[in-house]
């Protein structure tokens, strides 16, 4: 098995650090994947006792760690190079497993209307683009709108204004429609700034943005050294969200100018999706924590402490290739709080299957978007 | 009709609401203002108040004696000389605090109280604290002049000597009410399945700080937690590691006591299960209660000293028996029964097939495939695996028939295989579930990835 502990405790890079898997068994949940330099796949799992290092395992030693369960075999069953590139395609294809109900009933019911929200977010983050083109050659939305209304065909005099837009760009219309869909899909996980529903990963920055300082002021109300361990956790939200604010500011801008996207499309649709993709895998493993926090926050004081050793367990760490924000020995430090704070007598960690903590984590799945 | 007619007939018809509504009632009830709240019709729901635990008002009385809460039992339910409270016993004491405590703290305390926005325990202790200290001093004065001037005791407490027992524990508890209320603050909700390290050291800290005055607030306040935990097994490892300045053969006694007292309330309450047996509740909350039980008595350890004693260990036997005859009788027979009706319904029986089922009902079917598997945990705990496994084995078997159906669409079919393979995933592991599903795919045509 090869089980080498890391000696360091933040990521060079994304790659190193990997993508988060929304395992259901309790002790490979959150776990990390990643290609091998032999590009087979391999799993990062925090430290079981909740100390510090990390084991590095291909799919066939988690499984003779732990009992896994039957929703995490078919979630590995899907996986390949390419469904674990980008967050993106891992969690539709999580999304997918989740919807056949292998993670109970009502992360079902939740699988099944993310899927469709996504769809509807294509949908609405074209309309959007489109209204956006019109207005460059004087047409809005109420127009749009109001031909509805008077029952004339509104496709025609769109595809004519959309032509208008073309022309002025200089580029063949099938080019600007094909763009305009291809930009469509590639921004909708963010979404635009004015859309009435905001993207996922907008909203998902908003909820880490109000958490940080939910668990901040946590912190500093709290006596015991878990406060210790909820401030780290405040200070890595805090520096996650000013960077993902600082991609949104930056994708928001660029977008408030489509037509020059779409005239220079070849270097700025490029820096859209690089846009997205990072603030991707920024935000990648938080949505799952914050739920974490929003079950635990509703609880007695325990919970909470209880919680936060958690979070700290599986903070996703922001990669050295970003930024710097925690020395080695802070991190040693604070595992040895961390350590003090993780229960005993928990089942999960003797690698039995335990269908309680499993529900728990069943049930903060069954309220992602 | 009169008011206390009106009160009996709503008492009476709470017996069968469903939990949501009963919740409701309460919450009404809890809108009353003091003087006007049916207590009886409350006390009628105890049971079932106990198991659902809402959010209650927290009125003057229930905050005097929230250190006290975790040892009372229902008067009907109620054994002597183990350590445990009474409910009856409350009236007794509120009583007693209004005749000779400090009327104008209770009276200041309940303003107070009145007046707070939140229960967190920055808000709340400062209000109680002064509270407990007042009611502790009372009661431990009545105690000591009964215990002195017999008929001044029965005038106050009439002539059982269990209750001034327990009014002199009460005023020991109330005299440690900061130090309870601030570890129970700091743990886990009731019932407490484990605890951290840190929290294991807070409570030696507190232990041992407490049984340096007196040994007999390091007692009270390790029983009154213990009862708290799903395990005070482990409970007894903390006391165990708390060092106190006396003699060992005193330290010895003392923990011994403490032993006696968990094991005997954990055989009382096992006991209990032959009466609840003849109302059998439901199959869940049935598992709910022998997990309990059986955890606990798997929390003791061998080093206990009680239960190196023969009768300790035939007690703890016949607890074995009750608790292994309360999982066949109220879950194991039950659940198999609805699981039949359930895999039934494609040979014409009453019941729902599984892709039928409302997310509700699913939701439902699989607790109880979950109680079913706690089940088999518990079997060897209590000596009845071979029964629970060969059940189990019938269950699973016929589950796993019913994915070849033929008869069904293409969708209902993918919602029965899916249904049917989580139900066999938690009642047998994943391994078999996987087997299945494989099959499954295989046989649908729904190919190797879905």
């Amino acid at each position: 098995m090869d089980q080498r502990k890391e000696t360091d405790y933040v990521p060079g890079s994304f790659a190193e650090r990997g993508l988060t898997v929304p395992f259901t068994t309790p002790i490979v949940a959150q776990a990390r994947v990643r290609l091998d330099g032999n590009d087979r796949i391999e799993f990062i799992l925090p430290s079981l006792s909740g100390g510090k290092g990390r084991y590095v395992m291909p799919w066939s030693t988690v499984q003779s760690l732990a009992t896994t369960t039957l929703h995490d075999r078919a979630l590995y069953d899907r996986m390949s190079p390419g469904v674990i590139e980008t967050p993106a395609a891992l969690r539709r294809a999580a999304l997918q497993v989740a919807s056949k109900g292998l993670a109970g009933p009502k992360a079902a019911r939740a699988a099944q209307a993310a899927l469709a929200a996504d769809e509807n977010s294509q949908v609405s983050a074209n309309f959007l683009l489109v209204a956006r083109l019109l207005s460059l050659v004087g047409m809005s939305t109420s127009d749009i709108l109001d031909d509805e209304r008077r029952g004339e065909v509104s496709r025609t005099r769109v595809r004519a204004a959309l032509g208008r837009v073309a022309d002025s760009l200089t580029l063949p219309k099938a080019d600007l429609y094909h763009r305009v869909e291809a930009l469509s899909v590639l921004i909708s996980p963010l979404g635009l700034a004015d859309a009435p529903q905001p993207g996922r990963l907008r909203d998902l920055a908003r909820t880490l943005a109000a958490f940080t300082a939910e668990v901040q002021n946590w912190a500093t109300s709290t006596v015991a050294d878990v406060a210790q361990l909820g401030s780290f956790v405040g200070q890595v939200a805090n520096a996650t969200q000013a960077m993902v604010q600082a991609e949104i500011d930056r994708f928001d801008a660029a977008l408030a100018q489509p037509a020059a996207i779409f005239k220079a499309w070849e270097g700025r649709a490029g820096a859209m999706k690089a846009s997205v993709a990072r603030t991707e895998l920024l935000l990648d493993g938080w949505e799952y924590l914050l739920g974490l926090w929003r079950v635990a926050a509703e609880r007695d004081n325990a919970e909470k402490q209880s919680a936060i050793a958690d979070l700290f367990r599986l903070l996703p760490m922001i990669p050295k290739s970003e930024g710097r924000f925690a020395s080695a020995k802070e991190y040693v430090d604070l595992g040895n709080v961390q350590r003090r704070w993780v229960r005993a007598n928990e089942d999960w960690r003797s690698g039995r299957l335990d269908f309680d903590q499993v529900h728990k984590i069943e049930a903060i799945k069954a309220q992602l978007r | 009709m009169s008011t206390s007619d009106y009160w009996q007939k709503v008492a009476e018809a709470t017996r069968n609401l469903p939990d949501h509504k009963l919740l409701d009632v309460v919450a009404l009830i809890d809108r009353l203002p003091d003087e006007g709240r049916p207590l009886h019709v409350l006390e009628a729901m105890r049971g079932r108040l106990t198991r659902l635990r809402p959010p209650r008002r927290l009125t003057i009385q229930r905050l005097l004696f929230l250190p006290v809460e975790d040892l009372f039992d229902p008067p009907d339910a109620y054994r002597r000389k183990i350590g445990r409270l009474s409910r009856a016993v409350i009236r007794v004491c509120w009583r007693t605090l209004v005749e000779r405590g400090d009327a104008a703290l209770i009276e200041s305390t309940a303003r107070r109280l009145k007046g707070l926005e939140t229960h967190e325990p920055a808000e709340l202790m400062p209000v109680a604290a002064p509270l407990w200290r007042s009611a502790a001093a009372t009661l431990a004065d009545a105690h000591a002049i009964a215990e002195r001037d017999r008929m001044a005791g029965v005038k106050m407490f009439g002539r059982d000597d269990d209750l001034l027992r327990q009014v002199g524990d009460i005023a020991i508890i109330f005299g440690i009410g900061e130090p309870i209320m601030t570890a129970k603050f700091e743990l886990p909700a009731k019932p407490i399945q484990s605890i951290s390290a840190g929290q294991a050291e807070m409570l030696t800290r507190m232990i041992a700080q407490l049984g340096s005055s007196q040994l007999v607030l390091a007692k009270t306040f390790v029983l009154v937690l213990a009862a708290r935990m799903a395990r005070p097994g482990d409970l007894l490892e903390v006391l165990d590691s708390a060092r106190f300045p006396c003699q060992v053969t005193e330290r010895d006694t003392m923990v011994r006591e403490v032993e006696a007292s968990i094991i005997a309330n954990l055989v009382r309450e096992a006991q209990a299960l032959r009466s609840t047996a003849k109302a059998p509740a439901d199959p869940v909350a049935a598992t709910e209660t022998a997990r309990r039980l059986v955890e606990g008595l798997t929390s003791l350890r061998s080093s206990m000293k009680s239960l190196s004693e023969p009768a300790t260990m035939a007690h703890i036997q016949s607890a074995r028996r009750e608790i292994a005859g309360y999982i066949m009788g109220n879950v194991i027979d039950r659940a198999e029964r609805t699981m039949a009706s359930l895999i039934g319904a494609d040979a014409g029986s009453a019941g729902s097939s599984i892709e039928t089922l409302s997310e509700p009902q699913l939701e439902a079917t699989e607790a109880l495939a979950l109680s079913l598997r706690h089940c088999a945990g518990m079997g060897e705990a209590v000596g009845i695996q071979r029964e629970v496994a060969a059940k189990l084995r019938v269950v699973c078997d016929s589950l796993a028939r019913s994915i070849d159906a033929l008869n069904l669409t293409p969708e209902a079919q993918e919602r029965r295989l899916y249904g049917t393979l989580r139900l066999i995933e938690m009642i047998e592991g994943p391994e078999a579930a996987e087997a299945l599903w494989l099959k499954g795919l295989e046989r649908l045509g729904f190919g190797p990835a879905m």
